[in-house]
């Protein structure tokens, strides 16, 4: 079986495909008719599908059907293909390597999947943009870098990818740049990013100074997961925590960014800027779950440090609440999307956050199913609509765009956790996780708090969901807009019903083993399973991450799960199920007019964040330019000294200007300062110091005009009389730089000076006082 | 050795296309451009020359081309190519040809003596980077000067007169402390040895006491310093590039900051390695200063042109503070950082250029929305903004990347007589990564203000997007900064051997003891009377061994006796 194409390993035709693509949609794509552009588009995204599928239903399910049969021991099921070596540079080098394992081969079949969907429903969506060419550009240089993410078999080869994905991201944000909202929108994104990135270079650095004693060549996972790595994450750190958890929290960070947690998850509701379909893929699908990839990739350090766990998991429980909060008041069709997203990678991280990687990624790819739908839904919708996405002016669209509605409806339900549907399994697994996890060193109770807290935020997606279903599709149409809407082309709608298939049925792939307790043959946890040569399953101390649990409890969790979905929709139907009430009105109006606030604006967060960041950054810009800049430096010492040199040359030239009276006073003031300097003598005296046990004195026998040659004599030992050597000769220590040591040197030292003109003798006499005891150890 | 003439060429080459085209007369403008055009092009091909000469495995300096010069003050005319100077030679005679192309035609008055001192200064600097005698080295240094002078103060804009005497004062007072600094090495080689000589390589060998060394890196590094610039001794580089002309500003960030951390390298560290070690920890503190400053104060600009140059003082920060990291990762990262801040850095200009040829303004609020106008453009820049803000995939990523990866890993080799209340070289590279945010802030910021948004000013619906000479230099440009992104190693091996070679040799210099002036390797032996602590301590330390020896010998020889003694009273 080949395993490359023109010298290139098949691996990289994966992402090569799609940046092929663009360059030529960039490059040629002006001139060429639309139809050319999406089918080149089409065709570069498919045919990295269509590699994907061949590598991972050949090779890797081969692999992978070898290691299972021997009962997980064996080579791990991957395929590692190195194009060439990127950096190298002393002990360090960084190979540009792909590596398929049967993690990185679930996103690449999602990626490229939903990615060659929503190409194909964006011919349609964008048809008639003058931009077209370039749009598809970026939709392709998206997916290329997406799957570079993904397929990286390094750290720094991810980081290609992830900055990729953040650069197409701000491309297509404010890909209708003539609008400046949009356009800082797009920047916003990149900024928040890049803020994200800068943690996760931090903690790139720092794993490699962890390692790198073990094997200095790279950042390779496969390094990175080896005993020796292991080993170094458990070493502590700094005050008293771990290495994996300083390098966890700083990666986390970086998910943060990407994936848009609290306090770095700003951004994505305005990238609701971009076109829908760049939404659906890139702000739901696939570019913001990079995060929780990236930690189920990292899970053997995660699994070494319980406190960067509890640190992800806290945060994605605070995310989720506090995104499912905001979603209730908005009146933008997609920005209610947004924050469900927001939200729902909120479970993933806690997934990721409680060991429960498998959870995390099954709810990663559910979600992309139903999300990516939702959006495309979306899109159509206000494709119908011409444009608008505001949901006050909708209703009664379900006479209108049945398909679009029947989908939506499946992805309402799917998001709810409807029972069977896909959505119910992968938030349920979840729920248990949480509810069951103990990680060494983690409080008890801690699991319940999330499972209690998540149960809130999962009926609080079922009902803003279903409001916004109600809102849409039910009662009567609020505008004469909604009441032209048309149903969107086939090229919309395909997707869509391709996407609520998966929706529907995508939840199978991780049954869990309770289920054998109605049908033993059932088969069960095959996302698991899948899985589990790719993830640790063990904490570092050694313990089983999933714990035995009892049948019967899972059965109590998954019924407190569906009753809380189904209580959301009931109550999203109370109130909305006929278009806007009034009940909900007089509420908003009356007592929960202050939560209403809130939620509508977002709790402000984008305010605060303007107030302690962004101003105080422009006034300190401004300030340090303005003050340290222009005038403490360059006005002030640089032009200062200027002025200050030309004030000195004026002097001069006010002296030397040929008049001999004006030299005469200045020959009389030249005497006199030569007289009054001479006359100055400096008391002569001496100086002493200690070097390690030795002390050195040196003589300084004045500034007078002989005092260079002055005849000196030492006594050290504190007898009063110059010393002398054993044999009595005189001049034993006469030189001006004595050493000896510490031990011989008396209380008392005098020094005698003779000046070779007068013969005067000066006696200078000083009491030697130790700083440190003898024989410490000094300095140079 | 083979190749050895190609350097003394290339620093020949401009200098007789200058004087070809001084032989041209006046009002030709057409004629000069092209002769200038036509040598520069040539030097760079020739410059390629140096890459089929170059030996890979030899770590020290290749193509020696020595005559002697000036016998009474024992310099000689000394050039070569090693690691170091390879690539920053070929950085210089690429963008020059490149420069001259996208810009010498916007220039009207005097064409010819622009030419000229074009020409004058890529010999000054080609001189520059391929020296191996300090006098010859401080001859070109100042030969950059004089042209980059008259380009500021000629062609430059409303306040060229003030910017040009500011650049030539700052880099006056530098470098006069520092002909002193040589002066007197100059003088104690001669003391030591006797032979006086200005030879690098032979006063590399001079050793001096640990102050003498201070004083002179001091000297050096102030000199290198205004040159990089680092915080504070930055000013003068915006007003220089604000009033220079676009070819002279893309010379003077493309190429001549580079000198400072060249100088570093070259002559500062090497000769004075424990005044590096003393003055280290500070530099890499003003460099760490320098990146956030430059980027917090690029981001307050309302001057495009500024805003570069500002840019480059936060850039050039990492090139300081990866040198000074002492690992391979900090250097060869720093001189990456060096080539690729060339290529991007001159591309901003060029780009600025671009639109100032259109629209004579430099103000950012008179742009926006240009991706409409210039959609080719824009796209381009888009690339020359990437490599810039360092993403991955582009040259700015590798140089920044391994600039902070060496910086972070330098637990070992960062100056240990570093004070406690230093910070380590973790939480400096940790700050200075924060570049990394700051650089995407003001560059997005410059590039929405310019291109995207609507187009509210009448007169930037009617620009007409890049013509075929703009279009080639930028395709250029993108087109290097992308390959030396994706292969940035075969350019990472051409200074393995030599940043190999100067970390060791630097490390063992540092090994040696303190003493006078010598010839590194031969301390001399004290005089009686000036035993250093450390040799009296081991003198007597032996002494005291030797007595404790005979002690031991006597007690056990009494011990003996007095067994034998008491054996025999039982």
């Amino acid at each position: 079986m080949s395993q490359s194409i023109l010298g290139i390993p098949l691996l990289a035709w994966i992402p090569l495909l799609p940046i092929l693509g663009a360059l030529i949609n960039l490059t040629l794509g002006r001139k060429a008719s639309d139809r050319t552009v999406h089918t080149v588009a089409i065709l570069a995204v498919g045919g990295a599908f269509l590699i994907s599928a061949f590598l991972v239903f050949g090779t890797l399910w081969a692999k992978f059907q070898i290691f299972h049969a021997a009962g997980g021991a064996g080579p791990l099921p991957e395929l590692k293909q190195v194009a060439y070596t990127w950096i190298q540079v002393g002990s360090f080098s960084v190979e540009l390597a792909f590596r398929l394992d049967t993690l990185s081969a679930v996103m690449i079949l999602i990626v490229t999947f939903v990615g060659t969907l929503i190409h194909i429903y964006s011919a349609g969506y964008m048809h008639g943009d003058r931009r077209y060419a370039a749009y598809f550009g970026y939709l392709n240089l998206f997916t290329g870098s997406m799957l570079i993410l993904v397929l990286a078999a390094n750290l720094p080869v991810m980081f290609i990818g992830w900055e990729g994905v953040g650069l197409c991201s701000f491309l297509l944000i404010g890909f209708w740049f003539e609008n400046p909202a949009y356009a800082d929108a797009g920047r916003k994104a990149f900024v928040v990013n890049r803020i994200g990135d800068f943690a996760f270079l931090l903690g790139m650095f720092l794993l490699y100074a962890a390692t790198k004693d073990n094997d200095p060549s790279s950042l390779d996972f496969a390094a990175l997961r080896g005993d020796a790595a292991q080993a170094a994450y458990v070493e502590s750190f700094w005050g008293g925590e771990r290495f994996a958890a300083a390098a966890g929290i700083l990666l986390f960070i970086g998910a943060c960014g990407k994936s848009a947690q609290i306090p770095l998850y700003v951004w994505l509701p305005d990238a609701m800027a971009g076109p829908t379909p760049v939404s659906a893929l890139i702000h739901a699908a696939t570019m913001v779950t990079a995060g929780v990839y990236m930690i189920c990739r990292l899970s053997f350090l995660y699994a070494s440090s319980t406190t960067a766990l509890i640190v992800v998991a806290t945060v994605g429980t605070l995310t989720a609440l506090m995104a499912a909060f905001m979603a209730f008041a908005q009146t933008d069709l997609k920005k209610v999307l947004a924050y469900s997203t927001v939200s729902q990678l909120g479970f993933m991280f806690v997934a990721a956050g409680t060991g429960n990687w498998v959870a995390a990624i099954f709810h990663l790819g559910t979600h992309a199913f139903f999300k990516a739908g939702l959006f495309l839904g979306a899109g159509s919708v206000m494709h119908g609509m011409a444009g608008s996405g505001d949901i006050t002016q909708m209703g009664g669209l379900r006479k209108h765009m049945p398909i679009t509605r029947f989908t939506f409806w499946i992805y309402c339900v799917a998001i709810a956790g409807v029972p069977l549907f896909s959505g119910f399994f992968s938030k349920d697994e979840i729920l248990a996780g949480a509810f069951f996890v103990h990680p060494p060193g983690w409080p008890a109770i801690y699991g319940k708090i999330l499972w209690g807290a998540l149960s809130v935020a999962a009926l609080g997606t079922a009902f803003y969901m279903w409001r916004l279903y109600f809102l849409v599709f039910s009662g009567e149409e609020r505008s004469e807009t909604a009441k032209h809407a048309h149903e969107s082309p086939v090229s919309m709608t395909g997707p869509l019903v391709v996407l609520a298939l998966l929706a529907t049925v995508g939840g199978f792939l991780g049954i869990p083993h309770a289920a054998h307790a109605l049908w033993a043959k059932l088969p069960t946890d095959l996302l698991g399973t899948w899985l589990a040569p790719s993830l640790t399953s063990k904490w570092a101390e050694g313990a089983s991450i999933m714990g035995e649990h009892s049948n019967a409890t899972v059965g109590w969790l998954m019924l407190a799960a569906t009753v809380m979905g189904l209580l959301g929709i009931g109550l999203a139907w109370m109130f909305y199920g006929r278009g806007p009430s009034k009940t909900v009105d007089a509420w908003v109006a009356g007592p929960l007019s202050m939560a209403h606030d809130l939620s509508k604006n977002k709790l402000y967060v984008d305010e605060i964040y303007e107030a302690i960041i962004l101003r105080p950054f422009r006034i300190l810009a401004r300030g340090t330019l303005e003050i340290v800049d222009r005038f403490v430096i360059d006005t002030v010492v640089v032009n200062g000294s200027a002025l200050a040199v030309s004030m000195f040359s004026r002097i001069a030239r006010w002296v030397q200007n040929g008049q001999v009276q004006r030299y005469l006073v200045g020959v009389v003031l030249g005497a006199a300062a030569i007289f009054l300097i001479t006359d100055c003598r400096r008391a002569p005296t001496f100086a002493y110091r200690e070097i390690g046990g030795w002390i050195e004195l040196v003589a300084k026998p004045g500034e007078g005009i002989a005092s260079a040659s002055a005849k000196l004599r030492w006594d050290l030992d504190g007898d009063s009389k110059p010393d002398v050597d054993q044999s009595g000769v005189e001049g034993f220590r006469s030189a001006a730089t004595q050493r000896v040591l510490a031990g011989e040197v008396g209380s008392k030292v005098t020094l005698w000076i003779e000046d070779p003109v007068t013969k005067e003798t000066i006696t200078v006499t000083r009491e030697i006082r130790l700083a440190q005891p003898a024989g410490a150890p000094g300095g140079k | 050795m083979p190749g050895a003439f190609i350097p003394p060429i290339l620093i020949g080459l401009p200098l007789l296309g200058a004087i070809f085209v001084m032989c041209t007369p006046k009002g030709e403008s057409s004629l000069h451009r092209g002769i200038g055009l036509a040598f520069a092009a040539l030097t760079f091909l020739v410059s390629l020359g140096l890459i089929s000469f170059f030996n890979l495995r030899n770590p020290g300096m290749q193509m020696l081309f020595d005559v002697e010069w000036i016998p009474g003050l024992g310099a000689h005319f000394k050039t070569g190519i090693d690691g170091f100077s390879l690539t920053l030679v070929i950085l210089t005679t690429f963008m020059m040809p490149l420069t001259l192309w996208a810009t010498a035609h916007t220039i009207e008055k005097h064409t010819r003596e622009f030419i000229v001192a074009m020409l004058v200064l890529e010999a000054g600097m080609i001189g520059a980077f391929v020296a191996l005698d300090v006098f010859v080295f401080y001859v070109f240094w100042e030969v950059m000067l004089i042209p980059m002078y008259l380009l500021i103060g000629i062609w430059g804009g409303q306040r060229r007169l003030y910017a040009s005497i500011k650049f030539v004062i700052y880099t006056m007072i530098g470098s006069l402390l520092m002909l002193v600094a040589i002066f007197y090495v100059y003088a104690k080689h001669g003391e030591v040895t006797g032979i006086y000589t200005t030879d690098l390589e032979a006063l590399t060998k001079l050793a001096l006491p640990y102050e003498a060394q201070v004083y002179c890196f001091g000297a050096f590094a102030l000199a290198f310093a205004i040159k990089v610039p680092l915080f504070p001794l930055h000013t003068w580089l915006p007003d220089a590039h604000v009033e220079a002309p676009t070819a002279g500003s893309v010379i003077l960030a493309g190429v001549l900051l580079k000198f400072g951390i060249y100088g570093f390298l070259r002559y500062a560290m090497p000769l004075f390695p424990h005044g590096a070690q003393v003055l280290a920890p500070y530099i890499a503190i003003l460099a760490v200063v320098g990146i956030i400053y430059g980027a917090v104060v690029a981001f307050a600009q309302d001057d495009v042109k500024k805003l570069v140059a500002y840019s480059s003082v936060s850039h050039l920060g990492f090139c300081a503070l990866g040198i000074f990291a002492l690992t391979d990762q900090g250097i060869e990262g720093s001189i990456f950082a060096m080539l690729s801040h060339g290529l991007t850095t001159g591309g901003l200009f060029l780009g600025i250029g671009v639109l100032y040829e259109r629209r004579h303004t430099r103000k950012l609020a008179e742009y926006g929305g240009l991706w409409k106008q210039m959609p080719v453009f824009a796209g381009l820049y888009l690339i020359v903004v990437m490599g810039s803000a360092g993403l991955p995939g582009t040259s700015g990523f590798i140089g920044e990347f391994l600039s902070l990866f060496g910086t972070f890993n330098a637990q070992e080799t960062f100056p240990a007589v570093a004070p406690n209340y230093l910070p380590s070289p973790r939480i400096l590279g940790a700050l200075a990564a924060t570049g990394v945010i700051l650089g995407a802030v003001y560059l997005l910021y410059m590039f929405q203000k310019v291109f995207f948004g609507p187009i509210d000013k009448a007169k930037n619906g009617r620009l007409p997007d890049l013509n075929g000479r703009e279009l080639s230099v930028f395709v250029v440009l993108a087109v290097s900064i992308i390959l030396m992104g994706l292969f940035p190693r075969q350019i990472l091996r051409s200074m393995e051997g030599t940043t190999k070679a100067f970390l060791s040799s630097y490390s063992t210099r540092l090994a040696e003891p303190d003493g006078p002036p010598h010839i590194f390797g031969q301390l001399p032996a004290p005089a009686a009377g000036a035993l250093s602590a450390n040799e009296l301590k081991q003198t007597l330390g032996k002494l005291a061994d030797d007595a404790a020896a005979t002690n031991r010998a006597l007690q056990a020889a009494a011990g003996t006796g007095a067994t034998g003694a008491g054996g025999g009273a039982q």
